[in-house]
């Protein structure tokens, strides 16, 4: 019997509750919605935590809401934790509702409605930055080191990183996920192949909701430094090779060798998410040479194609401390009608390991 | 009646609720199997499928081998086994790879469409035989996308479905 009940159970709440997906495709930003009703249970789970809430309608019917308030660690960070909502507290939500017909929002804010004291704003995104602007750390032989200085902590936080787009394209507007506020900019944002171009439309055009990265499919390529919670590098001079280590991406690693090894032959690679890294420092720059991706996976947040031929061209550069200059070139002749250039700045979170979590498929509650 | 363990799957599934105890000693005993690694074998199964579903192919949408078949009705098919790549400037291909195989030297991908389109010649007792293929690309961000269309073999006409595997 014990069986049975968690068994429909389970039923009950993957039936209910649209599986964990690209916000854009999973919330209707065009509207808005207020609930007002009855705490019944906390949900504090990766890589989202709800809330759900009792409802009633105008004609006297409860219905039973999922009310996503983001991520755990992320809400640990800013003061929110599990208990911050009991059950049975009347509160507010003003949110962001699910397309289609399940009841589910993304929350804006959520009031006690007794006290009106505000509980929950969604809180933004980690600053970077924090650290001060000292300069970059060394090595002893005056190399600049990619990871803290010795017996210090920190990583570095992908924030404000949206979508790989060619440098030389201008304002392009887009949200945080890559979706773009005017499709007509495609065509500046790399220089696709047509079959290529189709492709990134249809993934625009349908809000990114067939994004792997929603079947936690690893990040591989340039979005691994897009991923929320950071990244980390370990520089193991000893053995020639540098661990990148991905706080978002189920203990994902990559491995760049540095020991000077020549780049394989495609031909010879083993295809995978991450390819196949040979690194040299060019001076302060440490330049990283791939190939051996397989297709499983969109390369940057937005929905670029790539092929197997896809061969990056990585440049990491620490200005100071605070600062990780990241520009990659990336060559597709299978997708892109030329080598085209872009990148980003990922900021220095001082004083604190990465922090992890682990996508499980439709691990929404 | 010794059949406390079976395998499925690679998974074993023991058929005795209280281990060690040999239920065949007890004909009024039933045998009731172990719920926790019934789960276990279920959410394996779940998790296990989840993963092939989640292993679409995102880099062009033709490129892989599919599978289908042909013919002009539901009792009269031919089984189509096709391999296409893509190598920047030409989708090319090959219809039943092995002795009989059928080389697609460019396949036609109408990318405002969706629509795909090829010719090549099979070898016929008497000579060549023309293959002229039409279809419509549907689904093109699922792993097992398909073409559908129309499939003319000599003078033979049908319908067709193939799915990436």
């Amino acid at each position: 019997m014990r069986w049975s009940l968690a068994a429909a159970a389970a039923f009950v709440v993957l039936a209910t509750i649209a599986p964990l997906a690209q916000r854009s495709a999973l919330y209707d930003s065009e509207r808005q919605v207020r609930l007002e009703g009855a705490v019944t249970r906390v949900e504090w789970v990766n890589p989202s935590a709800f809330v759900f809430i009792d409802v009633r309608d105008g004609g006297g019917v409860v219905a039973n809401w999922a009310v996503e308030i983001g991520n755990p660690i992320n809400l640990e960070r800013h003061k929110w934790t599990r208990r911050s909502l009991r059950i049975g507290d009347l509160v507010t939500v003003d949110g962001t509702p699910a397309r289609g017909p399940n009841r589910q929002a993304l929350a804006r804010s959520i009031v006690h409605k007794a006290s009106g004291k505000r509980l929950f704003d969604m809180p933004a995104a980690r600053p970077g930055g924090t650290g001060r602007a000292a300069p970059a750390p060394r090595w002893p032989d005056g190399q600049v080191r990619l990871g803290p200085a010795p017996g210090q902590k920190g990583y570095w936080s992908a924030t404000g990183t949206k979508a790989l787009v060619e440098s030389t394209a201008a304002n392009v507007r887009m949200n945080d996920e890559g979706l773009l506020a005017n499709l007509t900019d495609a065509d500046r944002v790399a220089p696709m192949l047509p079959w290529a171009k189709a492709i990134y439309l249809h993934r625009q055009r349908t809000q990114l909701r067939d994004d792997p990265i929603t079947r936690c499919m690893p990040p591989g390529g340039p979005r691994q430094f897009q991923m929320p919670n950071g990244v980390q590098f370990i520089e193991q001079r000893e053995v020639g090779r540098i661990l990148v280590l991905m706080g978002g991406g189920n203990r994902n690693w990559r491995v760049i060798y540095t020991d000077g090894r020549p780049q394989g032959q495609a031909a010879e690679a083993v295809l995978t998410y991450y390819g196949t890294s040979v690194g040299r420092w060019d001076k302060d720059m440490l330049v990283v040479d791939s190939i051996g991706y397989n297709e499983r996976f969109w390369f940057t947040n937005g929905g670029l194609p790539h092929t197997e031929a896809l061969h990056l061209t990585e440049r990491f550069s620490r200005p100071d401390a605070s600062t990780l200059k990241y520009e990659v070139t990336v060559d597709d002749p299978r997708t892109y009608t030329r080598p085209w250039t872009g990148g980003w700045t990922l900021q220095w979170v001082p004083g604190e390991d990465i922090e992890e979590y682990f996508c499980e498929e439709g691990n929404t509650p | 009646m010794r059949n406390s363990k079976s395998v499925i799957a690679g998974c074993h599934l023991s058929l005795g609720s209280d281990p060690g105890s040999d239920p065949g000693s007890d004909p009024n005993r039933r045998i009731v199997p172990d719920m926790r690694k019934v789960a276990a074998f279920l959410i394996a199964s779940v998790i296990g499928l989840s993963v092939l579903a989640g292993t679409a192919q995102e880099g062009h949408p033709l490129t892989g081998t599919w599978s289908g078949d042909w013919g002009p009705g539901v009792n009269q098919r031919t089984h189509i086994t096709m391999v296409m790549t893509w190598d920047g400037k030409t989708i090319g291909g090959t219809i039943n790879p092995g002795p009989d195989a059928v080389p697609v030297d460019a396949i036609a991908l109408d990318v405002t469409k969706w629509t795909v389109r090829f010719d090549a010649d099979a070898k016929g007792a008497s000579g060549p035989v023309r293959i002229s293929v039409e279809g419509q690309l549907n689904d093109i961000a699922s792993a097992h996308r398909t073409i559908t269309g129309t499939w003319r073999q000599g003078t033979a006409k049908g319908d067709f479905k193939l799915t990436r595997d």
